[in-house]
């Protein structure tokens, strides 16, 4: 039997463009990451070659792009019926998974492609770091792709898109923001020092603000790829269990 | 003797709710059974199991030997399903649909025109091939949704309601089709259209309550009848009848 994932991979990727959907979430994107990158970020004002004004706001913007993107992949399915035509195929729950997160992660990239031309701008005016930007850009995809992984688990856990969007924007916020400095202050007057160190561990933006300031460690990139991995793990999960019903 | 598909005592338990119970069904080669029963039945539940889109909760599906749960990929290989509502992807064309579903179902590159061309042929497809499915009307969709089961000539179909939609002359070419192929295939076929059972079915199964309560040849069945002119309508009323009464309450 031939490996039927880029198939799926294929027939997923295009569904984005073969509605308005795909379109207006690239438009949302590039809108939303040149106006923070511009105004809230004061990029021409910092007078700096580089581009953490624009990847600062990535986390944030994340919460509310990765669930739309997501919401529907599991969720139609289950609602217009065709996961009964798709689990009945010949093809492995896990197979479905990696293809659904791997289409969607490629549009992601798509997304991200949206601000070539401000990486252009900034080389044009002065002399950037580019390996901290690449750096940047790759910490960007994988966290987008820990975002993505945990919002494609509670697509499958629902046949309503919009109850999907929520869950998913809700749990991808609590992951996010139980790293930034007010939260950390606030718990460390409830739990022992070691709680609060093992939250901050877990918080997406303790990793990828490190990475984007040019600090390279490997252990962020362990720390997102193992996140991608437990959240599709989990998503199989809940496909098997709805299997038993 | 030869079996295409083997259950053995199939139960499945929604919670609490007991939607089969030991379920005992087995299909020959040129069999056509049509699996018959009031709403909410396990008619639609039992299919599911059958296909591997849901797991009983105990029992075992063998599909030409292969344990479904064992080997689900290779035992999928041997079915064409049309589940209930008749589902298909509502932005892509039949022709897009059926191409994919002829890559998912492993059919080679170079056979997959042919068995294409024949799906969308045999289902009257032609005029609407290149439209979009969620413009299509109800029949042509369920039109897509059987040409995607037919499509890998698969030796087991399992249809949900196959002719439920479809204008007269619609429901006889789908009839016709059914007989047609069904001599090198083993068909279950959940309907409610009796005339559709004598027209098509070599056997009956009624399932109510979640347990097969008649196992019958279509000869049988008439010998067993008083009615003449309904024999399934009659034997279907009175094996269900204490439920539809339920039901009515």
């Amino acid at each position: 039997m031939k490996n039927k994932i880029p198939t799926l991979i294929a027939n997923e990727y295009k569904n984005y463009f073969r509605t308005p959907l795909g379109f207006i979430l690239l438009i949302i994107f590039a809108l939303l990451t040149n106006f923070l990158t511009f105004y809230a970020g004061g990029f021409l004002i910092r007078e700096k070659a580089d581009l953490l004004a624009f990847f600062l706001f990535h986390p944030w913007i994340y919460i509310f792009i990765i669930p739309a993107i997501s919401m529907k992949l599991w969720s139609e399915e289950r609602k217009t019926g065709t996961i009964e035509i798709l689990l009945t195929m010949p093809i492995s729950t896990t197979e479905t998974v990696i293809s659904k997160f791997l289409s969607a992660w490629a549009f992601c990239l798509t997304a991200m492609l949206t601000s070539v031309p401000l990486l252009i701008t900034v080389n044009i005016l002065g002399t950037p770091d580019n390996g901290v930007i690449i750096s940047s850009y790759i910490a960007s995809l994988f966290m987008a792709g820990a975002f993505l992984a945990i919002s494609l688990t509670f697509s499958a856990m629902t046949s309503s898109q919009i109850s999907a969007y929520l869950a998913s924007s809700f749990g991808c916020m609590i992951i996010l923001i139980s790293g930034i400095k007010p939260i950390i202050v606030f718990i460390s007057h409830l739990t022992p020092q070691l709680t609060i160190k093992a939250i901050e561990s877990l918080s997406f933006i303790s990793h990828f603000t490190s990475i984007t300031q040019g600090i390279f460690d490997i252990n962020d990139f362990i720390y997102f790829t193992s996140t991608i991995i437990i959240w599709l793990i989990l998503n199989i999960a809940v496909l098997e269990v709805k299997k038993e019903g | 003797m030869d079996y295409n598909l083997i259950t053995s005592n199939i139960s499945k338990k929604f919670g609490n709710f007991q939607a089969l119970k030991e379920i005992n069904l087995n299909l020959k080669k040129g069999e056509v059974l049509g699996l018959l029963g009031p709403n909410g039945a396990g008619k639609t539940t039992l299919m599911r199991i059958l296909t591997g889109f849901l797991t009983p909760t105990s029992g075992d599906v063998e599909i030409f030997g292969i344990d479904i749960k064992k080997n689900p990929k290779l035992a999928k290989f041997h079915i064409g399903y049309m589940p209930e509502g008749c589902p298909a992807y509502q932005d892509l064309t039949p022709l897009e649909f059926l191409t994919l579903c002829a890559n998912l179902r492993d059919i080679p590159k170079k056979e997959q025109a042919e068995k294409i061309n024949y799906a969308i042929a045999a289902m009257e497809l032609e005029t609407v091939k290149n439209k979009q499915i969620s413009k299509l009307s109800k029949g042509f969709t369920r039109r897509v949704s059987l040409a995607q089961a037919i499509l890998h000539n698969p030796k087991i179909l399992i249809l949900d309601e196959p002719t439920e939609g479809l204008d007269p002359n619609q429901k006889h070419e789908v009839r016709n089709l059914i007989k047609e192929i069904s001599k090198d295939k083993s068909i279950i076929i959940s309907t409610h259209i009796m005339e559709e059972v004598e027209y098509i079915c070599s056997r009956i199964s009624i399932i109510n309550q979640g347990e097969i309560c008649l196992d019958k040849t279509i000869k049988e069945i008439k010998k067993l009848s008083k009615s003449k002119n309904n024999p399934i309508d009659d034997i279907f009323r009175r094996t269900t009848k204490p439920n539809r009464g339920k039901d009515e309450k």
